[in-house]
């Protein structure tokens, strides 16, 4: 019999006064969105910007539409959330990774189509988001696992400009990817 | 039209570096495969500075000695030389091999070397072999070549060669004596990642100089090593596993955040003493430590700790006011009977005591009340209980609060 009852908060830190300090980014698109200064410096370009004193009333970012930009908030704030509670990650130099206790929650918040996929890529890059970017190029990766270079290339739209002389000669130089 | 808006190719006009990070998740051979999907993408794996060849990945597991492993190595020269010949920077270099012969070696020694040349930042070795000799490094690498071109000078004279790109070295099962050590040391001032392994060839190990140095790992050393002495201010994670030294001394790692201590015959002074030294001590593992038998653990920040499989540990005190997640599997110790006092001790004085319990003689924890604590997991193995089931699990519960609580199925309720 396993049980568990309500667990209680973690959180041993002094409670932090309600001094929330708030940025406002706007996007591309001309929309402006209000957040804590905290959960807008997961972005180190942010981080950069406000230490330097350079953000006066709204950080433009030009690169970004309203529509992404709203969702990399939504991902720096989960996870801003996610570090102060959880545990210390334990890193391993063998294993490379370290425990993500946000698994189950990035997985969803990538299930998008494509375009809105390679925004995020585009955006996380921009931002300056490490987080991010490798949960986007890591979901790239995973649509590549497993299939055919002709597979790969319907997946994602990707031209074959091989002439088929041209593919085998490829694919004898790197024949033992493929066997 | 739409439709063709849909089908645009938008991964292939991702910058290059961007490109090859979605290839750094994917296993060597996968991504390889991409040099197939157009000229761009040959482009793309022909520049990919991530060179991590595993002998795992290429040689089945049922293909008997030479002939899977030499293929292996000679496709794994063709594709460090073309492309070392676009004088690019490496970013990583592993290799994973098997000896199966000596020619190999020369290939390997290439292998190193061109990492060097090619200011390859991570660079990770691990060559097994297939009689009890173990795979030597070359002290070529550190000897620097004459502005001439080419021409090798006398290993021990040199001092103008440094390699500041290098960040990460791991060293597995290779011979590697003093003097390559501190060679590594001298020329390699920017290490922050240092792990040697199963390796042999020296008997004292001091990687002091290293200022850089954050994270170290030092596992089963094969000889008797005679002492280890790690002095960097600056290091953070510390992994010590299965290893016979006679005098670990890391005492002076103020800075350490993360210890591991795993298969070790350390004593409970000497774990007593230390963790009192490392005052930002935040995660602490200590497993199948079999001396330990009363550990005091008192250290300010711990905010994990995971205790297992320390065969013989009797007492375990923890007074750790900001231990805010505790993961304690010592009670997984199968059949055996143990008489166990467990004592957590935090703030001001709620007590909750479970008695006459076979294993746990006395468990009590102090919680203030205003002290949140988040348990993670009991897991309770003991074989048999003369305390009331249902009293024993409502007080775990109560009083851990666990998130998850295992009990075994065949306990004789004694309701």
């Amino acid at each position: 019999m396993a049980s568990s009852s309500t667990s209680v908060v973690v959180s041993n830190k002094e409670k932090e006064n309600k001094n929330t300090k708030k940025v406002t980014l706007k996007s591309s698109d001309g929309e402006s969105f209000e957040v804590d200064e905290s959960v807008a410096m997961e972005s180190q370009t942010i981080k950069h910007i406000i230490e330097d004193g350079c953000a006066n009333n709204e950080i433009p970012l030009p690169n970004v539409t309203s529509g992404i930009l709203s969702r990399v908030i939504e991902y720096c704030k989960k996870h801003k959330e996610a570090a102060g509670e959880s545990e210390p990650s334990v890193t391993s130099y063998t294993s490379n990774s370290t425990t993500n206790p946000l698994t189950e929650w990035d997985t969803e918040f990538v299930k998008v189509d494509q375009n809105t996929l390679f925004d995020l890529i585009l955006a996380a890059n921009y931002l300056d988001i490490k987080g991010l970017l490798d949960l986007t190029c890591k979901t790239v990766a995973d649509m590549m696992k497993g299939k055919t270079p002709q597979e790969i290339r319907e997946t994602f739209h990707i031209k074959n400009d091989y002439t088929p002389e041209e593919e085998a000669e490829v694919r004898k130089e790197n024949q033992w990817a493929f066997e | 039209m739409d439709e063709k808006i849909d089908m645009m190719d938008r991964i292939s006009n991702l910058p290059e570096f961007i490109l090859h990070h979605i290839l750094s998740f994917l296993p060597r051979k996968e991504a390889s495969k991409t040099c197939l999907l157009s000229k761009e993408w040959n482009c793309v794996w022909s520049s990919f500075p991530i060179l991590d060849f595993d002998q795992d990945e290429f040689v089945k597991p049922d293909m008997c000695y030479p002939y899977g492993h030499i293929d292996f190595m000679k496709s794994m020269h063709k594709s460090l030389r073309r492309f070392t010949e676009r004088d690019l920077q490496m970013q990583k270099f592993k290799l994973h091999t098997t000896l199966v012969n000596f020619r190999l070696t020369a290939l390997v020694d290439k292998g190193i070397g061109w990492a060097f040349e090619h200011e390859a930042k991570e660079i990770s070795l691990r060559v097994q072999t297939v009689n009890n000799s173990f795979y030597t490094l070359p002290r070529t690498i550190f000897v620097a070549k004459s502005t001439n071109g080419g021409k090798l000078e006398q290993p021990y004279t040199c001092s103008a060669v440094k390699f500041f790109f290098l960040q990460k070295l791991w060293l597995e099962q290779i011979c590697v004596n003093e003097e390559i050590i501190q060679e590594i040391i001298r020329t390699c001032p920017f290490i922050t990642d240092f792990g040697i392994v199963r390796c042999q060839g020296f008997k004292t190990l001091d990687i002091s100089k290293l200022s850089k140095l954050s994270r170290v790992e030092v596992a089963s050393l094969e000889q008797e090593v005679d002492s280890i002495k790690v002095e960097a201010a600056n290091i953070q994670h510390f992994r010590f596993i299965k290893s016979h030294q006679r005098l670990l001394d890391i005492t002076a790692c103020q800075n350490l955040k993360e210890l591991y201590l795993r298969d070790l015959s350390i004593t409970d002074q000497y774990l007593n003493f230390n963790i009192f030294r490392f005052p930002h001590l935040e995660t602490l593992h200590v497993i199948g430590c079999n001396m330990l038998k009363r550990v005091k653990i008192s250290a300010q920040r711990l905010r994990m700790l995971k205790i297992n499989a320390c065969q013989k540990l009797e007492e375990l005190e923890i007074d750790s006011p900001n231990l805010s997640s505790f993961l304690n599997e010592l009670l997984e110790m199968s059949n055996q009977r143990k008489v166990l006092n467990l004592t957590i001790t935090i703030w001001e004085e709620v007590t909750f005591n479970l008695e006459d319990l076979e294993v746990l003689k006395r468990v009590t924890l102090t919680l203030p009340s205003s002290f949140q604590l988040e348990v993670m997991m009991i897991d309770v193995r003991c074989s048999s209980l003369s305390m009331d089931y249902g009293s024993l699990v409502e007080g775990l519960l109560s009083s851990f609060r666990p998130k998850k609580l295992l009990l075994p199925t065949d306990w004789d309720s004694q309701k």
